[in-house]
Formats: structure tokens, C-alpha cells, sequence
């Protein structure tokens, strides 16, 4: 992917940090997964298609505050677990050793993060929730110019077609 | 005029989200627009402290807002063959930055990075609107736009799809319809 590089360059580019170098290229390993793997193209038509009509939905299969009851199932104990949120909040979870989305700003695509987000579906993970879901701009509403959806709504609306559910602040897998 | 009297204006011109829609769709320009464009320029005339201040104490409805002047601008520009109004719609965003999802933020870039290629401006147009940003992380958001590789820079690898309207330029993310005032 053109990108990776452009992520590698703008990392050599900046004060070395091993974290974020680690974290770039497991986004682009998932992205290149989720190429190989069926169900790509689908992930990034449900991704690009949200529109603030799917808010609801969201709402219904993952909506709630953070701190939440309930813990991950005991079948998915052994699951990666990726975590998911804005950034301002996906953020902090990656410095501290969660697993997220994070490349050089100018390596990003939604094509992109629509494949990082299916290659977690592919793979079962657990998804761990880094900020509440609401239809409000803290969440899932987003300027209409965008779609009137934040980014983090095209992420769970990936999640919300592979059957996923939430159990406290997780989303598990259907299997 | 201080920080907190510019966020005090802010909590009167960006409204709340049921106004919002209306917002967006409304005629390119509308007085909303030239309520905003005010409030940006009182942020840009503070110094660097208190901008970072207020781009830091907006709500996520008024980061929203400001994105939606943003891309408003950006048309509006076009039509208008003006590089001023360009600048205001990218301080608006910068103004945002430090509140909306960087993600959400790039989408918005590359709408305004299309007005000021249509405007001839290229690059230019976003290195001499850095020094408007409230803090370094949002300058470099806005500066790393340009390192994006040239497909990838486009409105259309962020979803949108650009058109000629009525009135002139028209972008609006996937298959929406073109708001009719537009």
C-alpha cells in the first residue's frame, strides 16, 4: 500500500518513538490481511456509506455510556482485543499499551481504517470501547458535510454488520 | 477582546445540533456564515495562548460546526475566487482541531486543499494559513495534508464526490443530495 510508506516516511521524519512505529505497521499488516481476506470490499461500502439515518442503529445494538456492567465473555477470553473510540480517547489506550489505530495523520485513509476494521472482524477480536456511544457530537454525530457521522460511527457500523454485541464496554463477536 | 469573550460569542453563533442541518444547507453565504467568520477572526486576534485556549474549551458541537463553516468556505471560495474566505474556512478548522478527531479533521482538508488547487493556490494556500493554528499538533495536521500522497489528497478519497451546481462549486460526502440552496 502506497500509504505504508508515505506512514514510514512521515515516522522517520519525526523523534523516534518504537510505540507508534509498532502500531503503524500492525494497521497496515491488518489492512493488507483484510485485502486478502473476502468481506473487503463490503467493509469499506458499509464504512463510506453511513449517514446520520444509521445513528439509531448504532444506538440500539451498542449505545451507552462508558462503565458499563459486564465483562468479556469466557468464550472470547483467548480474543485479541482491539481497542476503538475517537482518537482523543483511543489515544491514551495506545500509549498505554492497547492496541488501536494509529498512523502519521498523513497516511490515513477511510479505506484504511475501513480495512483495519474488518481484518479485527476477520480475526474475532473483542473490541473494547474507549468512548461512550450516543447520538450526540461527543460520539456518533458528525458535521453534515461529513455525512453527519463521526468516524467512529463508520467504525461501529463495520462491527454492527458483522454481528457484533455489546456486553459492559466490549463488543464481542457473533462467534 | 479575551479568550473567554470569544467563547462566550461561540456559545451564541454555533448553535446546537438541531440548528445544524439547517446551517449546512442554507445559501452559500448566509449571515450564520458571516457570524462565524467573525468569530474566527476574533480567535485569530488573539496571541498564541489564549487561541489555544479557546480551540481547547470548544464543545464537540461547535468543533462540528466550525467543520461545517469550514467546508462551507471552501466552496464558497471557489465561487467567490476568494483566497481570504479560503483562509477564513481553514482557521475555522484549525480552530476545531484540537476538538474533533484528527480523522474527521482530514476529510475536511481535502475539501479545502481542492478550493485552493481551483483557486490556483496550491500548497501556498495551507502554508500560509499554519501560523493560524492554535498549537503545533494542529499545524502539523494541517502541513502533513501535504505530504499525503497525490491520490490521496483528493475529495474523492475521502468519500465525497465534487460537481457543478447552480451557483458554482459543489462537494458533498457520498451519495447525499446537494443541498437545494446550494
Amino acid at each position: 500500500m502506497r500509504n505504508r510508506q508515505v506512514a514510514q516516511d512521515a515516522l522517520a521524519a519525526a523523534p523516534p518513538n518504537p510505540r507508534n512505529s509498532a502500531l503503524a505497521t500492525d494497521v497496515f499488516d491488518s489492512a493488507e490481511r483484510a485485502i486478502a481476506a473476502p468481506g473487503a470490499a463490503d467493509a469499506i461500502t458499509t464504512y463510506t456509506a453511513v449517514d446520520a439515518t444509521s445513528i439509531p442503529g448504532v444506538v440500539a445494538s451498542f449505545g451507552g455510556p462508558l462503565g458499563q456492567p459486564g465483562t468479556i465473555p469466557p468464550q472470547f477470553a483467548s480474543r485479541e482485543v482491539t481497542t476503538v473510540g475517537r482518537l482523543g480517547q483511543t489515544g491514551p489506550a495506545g500509549d498505554a499499551g492497547e492496541r488501536i489505530l494509529r498512523v502519521p495523520d498523513n497516511s490515513w485513509s477511510p479505506e484504511l481504517n475501513a480495512l483495519w476494521m474488518q481484518d479485527a472482524v476477520n480475526r474475532g477480536d473483542v473490541i473494547k470501547l474507549a468512548t461512550g456511544v450516543s447520538n450526540d457530537a461527543s460520539s456518533l454525530a458528525g458535521s453534515p458535510a461529513r455525512g453527519g457521522v463521526s468516524v467512529f460511527t463508520r467504525e461501529l457500523s463495520v462491527l454492527q454488520a458483522a454481528g457484533y454485541t455489546r456486553v459492559g464496554d466490549y463488543l464481542v463477536p457473533p462467534r | 477582546m479575551s479568550a473567554d469573550t470569544v467563547l462566550k460569542r461561540a456559545q451564541v453563533v454555533l448553535l446546537d445540533e438541531t440548528a445544524h442541518l439547517a446551517y449546512y444547507g442554507s445559501t452559500l453565504p448566509s449571515a450564520r456564515d458571516d457570524e462565524i467568520t467573525r468569530l474566527v477572526e476574533d480567535y485569530l486576534m488573539e496571541d498564541p495562548p489564549e487561541r489555544l485556549r479557546i480551540a481547547s474549551a470548544l464543545s464537540d458541537s461547535q468543533a462540528n460546526w466550525l467543520g461545517t463553516y469550514a467546508h462551507r468556505m471552501a466552496l464558497l471560495s471557489v465561487r467567490r475566487k476568494s483566497p481570504s474566505i479560503l483562509r477564513s474556512g481553514i482557521a475555522g478548522l484549525l480552530m476545531a482541531a484540537k476538538v474533533t478527531d484528527g480523522r474527521d479533521s482530514t476529510m475536511t482538508l481535502s475539501v479545502l486543499y481542492r478550493a485552493a488547487q481551483l483557486l490556483g493556490l496550491g500548497d501556498a494556500a495551507f502554508r500560509n494559513a499554519a501560523r493560524d493554528a492554535p498549537d503545533a499538533d494542529a499545524e502539523r495536521l494541517l502541513l502533513g495534508f501535504l505530504t499525503r500522497a497525490d491520490p490521496d489528497k483528493t475529495v474523492q478519497a475521502m468519500g465525497y464526490r465534487e460537481e457543478t451546481g447552480k451557483n458554482g462549486l459543489v462537494i458533498v460526502y457520498g451519495t447525499q443530495p446537494a443541498p437545494a440552496d446550494w
